[in-house]
């Protein structure tokens, strides 16, 4: 889901850097040092997430773990997208420099949103499988939104656009659902600390 | 950092199995091949994970923003588009596939050579009749290009191994620091 340069106007562009950067500062404030390597192995996840593509069926697709991140990292999820896109845009010309501020705002606020989401789900006691699954799949859903949304200063309708970015990425939103649950699970049943859905 | 290790071997296993896919491509770039023949641009348009961008708009301007020509990509991600005699100006093709992913191709106009006037009608059969020729012979060295530049366009594994590498680096980077920090204020 990432832009690529040139197609957004100027509007946009100021408000996603401003939004990253403002993100990527509370991020970086909520660090301790013990939430370092925590940041950046999500982040080195998130970086190749999107690098590796599935077959499915005729569609090939990438997986992209916003939610999934969103849970472990809550807001430290910022800082992690900064790193992972930045190195997408040195590497390989993914999305680029001038909007890498509205990349970072739409997946980074997405998956945070998705994450405060699971975490509610599963503080409540609900099987944190179920807080995985829909993490991962609101992460997906609201990242379209959000693209969708910066979309629609450049000139696109909106409905339309986030119809079709919704559509395109509806296998993404059931295959990370699975992978958020089971990721989650997991992670829950042998080390909860790293969820932060519960006090150390 | 019993927990810490169990993570890390967690995520080795996962890109692992993720790496273990044969299929490591991203349809996030939208890369544009295109050249000139006669008046006429020439190209395709493709995604990095080599798909083909389907009957999307193509638009050719000038390097003042003008747009000269405009057409749709087909079913197998080619195009052609008409823009007449450009006298040696440089052009940039645009392939716009929706949904945020732009592609752009510059053709320089150094590279172009003028198409000639007022040749007498034999010579202008045979000037044809060599450029067919040169057309069909050099068609299969662009159909390579064509394939190199797909291939260029993708990320390697080295490269997805390199980038974890930086961020592991920084997380050292980061910790190193914080902990002199943490050192000195004792």
């Amino acid at each position: 889901m990432h832009i690529s340069e040139g197609v957004l106007s100027g509007y946009p562009l100021v408000v996603g850097a401003v939004g990253a950067a403002v993100g990527v500062a509370v991020g970086l404030k909520k660090i301790e040092m013990n939430d370092i390597p925590r940041v950046g192995i999500v982040s080195a996840a998130l970086f190749v997430a999107s690098l590796i593509h599935i077959n499915v069926g005729p569609v090939s697709v990438h997986l992209i773990l916003n939610g999934v991140g969103g849970i472990i990292l809550g807001m430290q999820l910022f800082p992690a997208y900064f790193v992972a896109l930045l190195l997408q845009v040195l590497l390989f010309q993914f999305g680029g420099i001038t909007v890498l501020g509205v990349n970072i705002c739409t997946m980074a606020f997405s998956g945070v949103i998705g994450g405060y989401l699971g975490r509610y789900i599963i503080k409540r006691g609900i099987q944190p499988w179920i807080g995985g699954a829909i993490a991962g799949g609101t992460g997906v859903i609201m990242a379209g939104i959000f693209t969708a949304m910066a979309l629609v200063f450049s000139g696109d309708v909106f409905i339309v656009t986030a119809k079709l970015v919704l559509i395109a990425h509806l296998p993404v939103v059931v295959i990370e659902s699975i992978v958020g649950g089971f990721v989650i699970a997991y992670l829950y049943k042998i080390m909860p600390s790293s969820l932060g859905v519960c006090k150390r | 950092m019993k927990s810490g290790l169990k993570a890390l071997f967690i995520m080795i296993a996962l890109m692992s199995f993720a790496l273990a896919q044969p299929h490591i491509a991203d349809a996030h770039k939208l890369n544009v091949f295109a050249y000139m023949e006669d008046s006429t641009v020439v190209g395709e348009a493709y995604f990095n994970d080599g798909s083909t961008v389907k009957n999307c708009e193509v638009l050719v301007k000038d390097m003042d923003g003008h747009v000269i020509g405009q057409g749709n990509t087909d079913e197998s991600g080619a195009f052609s588009v008409r823009v007449g005699s450009l006298e040696g100006k440089s052009i940039s093709v645009i392939v716009n596939a929706g949904m945020g992913h732009v592609g752009q191709a510059l053709i320089n106009g150094d590279a172009l050579r003028p198409v000639q006037q007022n040749v007498p009608d034999e010579e202008d059969k045979l000037i044809a009749t060599i450029r067919e020729i040169v057309h069909s012979e050099i068609e299969p060295l662009r159909g390579e290009l064509m394939q190199m530049h797909r291939g260029l366009s993708k990320p390697r594994f080295s490269e997805i191994i390199g980038g974890i590498g930086y961020i592991f680096g920084l997380v050292g980077i980061i910790l190193w620091i914080k902990e002199r920090r943490a050192g000195k204020n004792d």
